[in-house]
């Protein structure tokens, strides 16, 4: 039993990196425009976040800043795409490819390292504690004492759910997506409510990132995202942009993720669980396109 | 004879807007430097100095070259049918395990022999790990650039645990294999680098890839693939076959790429063996997958960037991997260059009515 509370806490606690930056791609996805630079995005915020929060002793700051610095790239994109034309997919890899580049000359050139930062000064986010859960020790496990952006990455689930299907500006984002003539001919501009995705959509990707360096791992390296930015575009994919779908197709990967750091070493060689995520992905994207055969994937 | 004119306009205008997006490129850069301190003249006489100063640097910028262009074909040319191959970094090390393989246990065979089937296993091996996702793709209808980028990391780990346990080189230090053959070495070009006669090679495979894209069909079907897939296949175009095709090939080129690092320049597998260059590949392809001429001069330019500064870093303290990001500049002004051209026509001729207003 308890060790089954232990899985499924860290279960969780992998989920929500995964999750804020699904969400965050489901804002771009439903408005037609497929946010391929969620792996740069976290990265670039993953690293800022440390960086202000060791420099300046606060994590507020860390996480403003790291959130910030996601945004940028966020507008970047939306510029070089909306703006100037270029295609979505070639500019996607090229930032997360250039992000990759900036972070590792920052860390080289500024701190020294050359793969990992670490500092005893930094201050990472703090837990939450609910006094009165932990006299129940199973739910205690459960529930409580969970880095701060691991329940709010569930209550934006909530939250996007109501923006995309009781709110307006939801529909007419959806709108974007599904017949973007429509939406124009109606008098809405289309280019200011992509813009808008893109947005929304960088400052989610910039939550995940400064989890993973800040709330989950206390710590930055270049390959700290390890995909995590296409896993959570495989699930976008899956669920079409659904909040809900979103929701559970991150819980299978953050499940994923779970067991495979669990297997004890003695049993298998450890590279065969790290496997697991990347398989899932592979096999989870196979899967929706036999539903979705309309979906044009590829260069355009 | 209009025609003509007028074509020979437009590519003299693709060749300025081309090269003036670079050249801008490398002007930020060098501002960027200036801004830390380093006038242009030091930091073309330290990058000079571990490109081109001594023969064992030029060789080593070459052999940095002739790996770009096959990581670079190797996602172009799927690019060219319309399918992303961002797995080059897999296909690669897949490619280089194979090779090693073959290299440490096909002994007692000539060397033309040796070296013939370790490239021919490693170039198996780099296409059989590009038809995994090409398959699911053209299949399933799979994303490709979720899929490659995945197999990216499955191959890390595959060749990962095969050289940390079954293959790993008895009392060695770090995750590596046996050193192959001394009949699979490819020929030492320049004393010490990494330059070896893998050169030939590449000539040959890249001619071959110019008269295939130039002078075939294939070539031909690849293009209307890319440009328009619906007229391709009312043209007759068996497009799933070709699609599969490019990509076992670009699969192949990579795995070939690992092939020669092998065996010309490090004789054994290790991890990480093509250190990311699958990556900046993609990034040639994005801009040059037109033409084989243009993947050519973007690789030596890369080249040229990325063991340029490893000068700056030694003479003047600048880490390495400012490179990358002036590649990423590069691609991502030359994406743009028509609208930042039409832009800047606009307000120079903003100005002049201006002015003559």
């Amino acid at each position: 039993m308890l060790i089954l509370a232990e899985f499924i806490r860290a279960a969780i606690r992998l989920t929500t990196p995964l999750l804020l930056a699904a969400l965050g791609g489901a804002y771009m996805q439903v408005a037609g425009v497929p946010n391929i630079g969620m792996e740069g995005m976290m990265l670039f915020a993953a690293l800022i976040g440390y960086i202000v929060s060791f420099t300046t002793g606060s994590w507020v700051l860390g996480l403003i800043f790291g959130v910030l610095a996601s945004v940028l790239v966020g507008l970047i994109y939306a510029f070089l795409v909306l703006k100037l034309n270029a295609d979505i997919f070639a500019i996607g890899i090229t930032l997360n490819i250039l992000i990759g580049a900036v972070a590792a000359y920052i860390i080289r050139q500024y701190y020294d390292q050359m793969s990992m930062l670490i500092s005893p000064d930094v201050v990472l986010f703090p837990t939450i504690s609910i006094p009165f859960l932990e006299k129940i020790p199973i739910l205690n496990l459960l529930l409580n004492n969970y880095s701060i952006l691991i329940p709010v990455s569930f209550l934006l689930v909530i939250v996007t759910y109501i923006v995309f299907y009781k709110t307006p500006y939801g529909f007419w984002l959806r709108a974007v997506g599904s017949n973007p003539a429509a939406v124009s001919a109606s008098g809405k501009d289309i280019h200011k409510l992509r813009i808008s995705s893109f947005v929304i959509s960088s400052v989610l990707c910039g939550l995940a990132g400064v989890h993973l360096s800040l709330g989950y791992l206390g710590m930055f390296a270049l390959a700290l995202v390890a995909g995590r930015g296409f896993i959570a575009l495989a699930i976008v994919l899956f669920g079409s942009g659904n909040p809900i779908i979103v929701l559970i197709a991150s819980l299978i990967f953050g499940a994923a993720e779970a067991v495979s750091l669990r297997i004890p070493t003695e049993l298998i060689a450890p590279q065969f669980p790290l496997m697991l995520p990347y398989l899932l992905t592979i096999i989870a994207i196979t899967l929706i396109s036999r539903f979705t055969k309309t979906s044009k994937s590829g260069a355009s | 004879m209009k025609a003509r004119n007028r074509l020979s306009g437009e590519v003299i205008y693709q060749i300025q807007s081309f090269g003036g997006a670079i050249l801008l490129a490398l002007l930020v850069g060098f501002f960027l430097l200036r801004l830390e301190g380093f006038s242009p003249g030091e930091v073309l006489t330290a990058a000079n100095s571990s490109t081109f100063a001594t023969p064992f640097r030029f060789a080593n910028t070459i052999s940095r070259m002739l790996t770009l262009v096959l990581v670079s074909l190797a996602a172009a040319i799927p690019f060219k049918t319309g399918i992303w191959n961002i797995g080059g970094d897999g296909q690669l090390a897949i490619g280089g395990f194979f090779t090693a393989i073959a290299g440490i246990y096909l002994v007692g065979l000539p060397p033309v022999i040796h070296i013939t089937l370790s490239i021919l296993a490693g170039m198996i091996g780099g296409g059989l790990w590009a038809s995994i996702p090409a398959f699911l793709r053209l299949k399933f209808n799979a994303n490709e650039i979720v899929t490659t980028i995945m197999m990216n990391y499955l191959a890390a780990l595959v060749t990962g645990y095969l050289v940390n346990y079954p293959f790993r080189a008895p009392g060695a230090a770090n995750a590596e294999t046996l050193n192959v053959a001394g009949s699979a070495y490819l020929a030492q070009l320049v004393p010490l680098s990494n330059l070896s006669s893998g050169l030939y090679i590449v000539i040959a495979v890249f001619l071959l890839i110019c008269f295939i894209d130039w002078k075939t069909i294939w070539g031909y079907e690849w293009r209307i693939l890319g440009a328009n897939d619906e007229f391709a296949r009312y043209g007759g175009v068996r497009d799933v076959r070709m699609r599969m095709l490019s990509m076992i090939i670009g699969g192949a080129l990579a795995g070939l790429a690992g092939s020669i690092l092998v065996l010309g320049s490090y004789h054994k597998f290790m991890l990480n063996l093509g250190g990311g260059i699958g990556f900046t590949g993609v990034l040639i392809a994005i801009i040059g997958a037109n033409s084989p001429v243009l993947i050519l001069i973007l690789s030596s330019l890369f080249a040229i960037l990325s063991n340029g500064t490893i000068g700056l870093e030694a003479k003047l303290g600048v880490a390495t991997e400012f490179s990358g990001i002036l590649q990423g500049l590069i691609i991502i002004l030359v994406i743009t260059r028509n609208n930042i051209a039409q832009g800047v026509g606009r307000l120079f001729r903003k100005r002049k009515d201006v002015n003559s207003g």
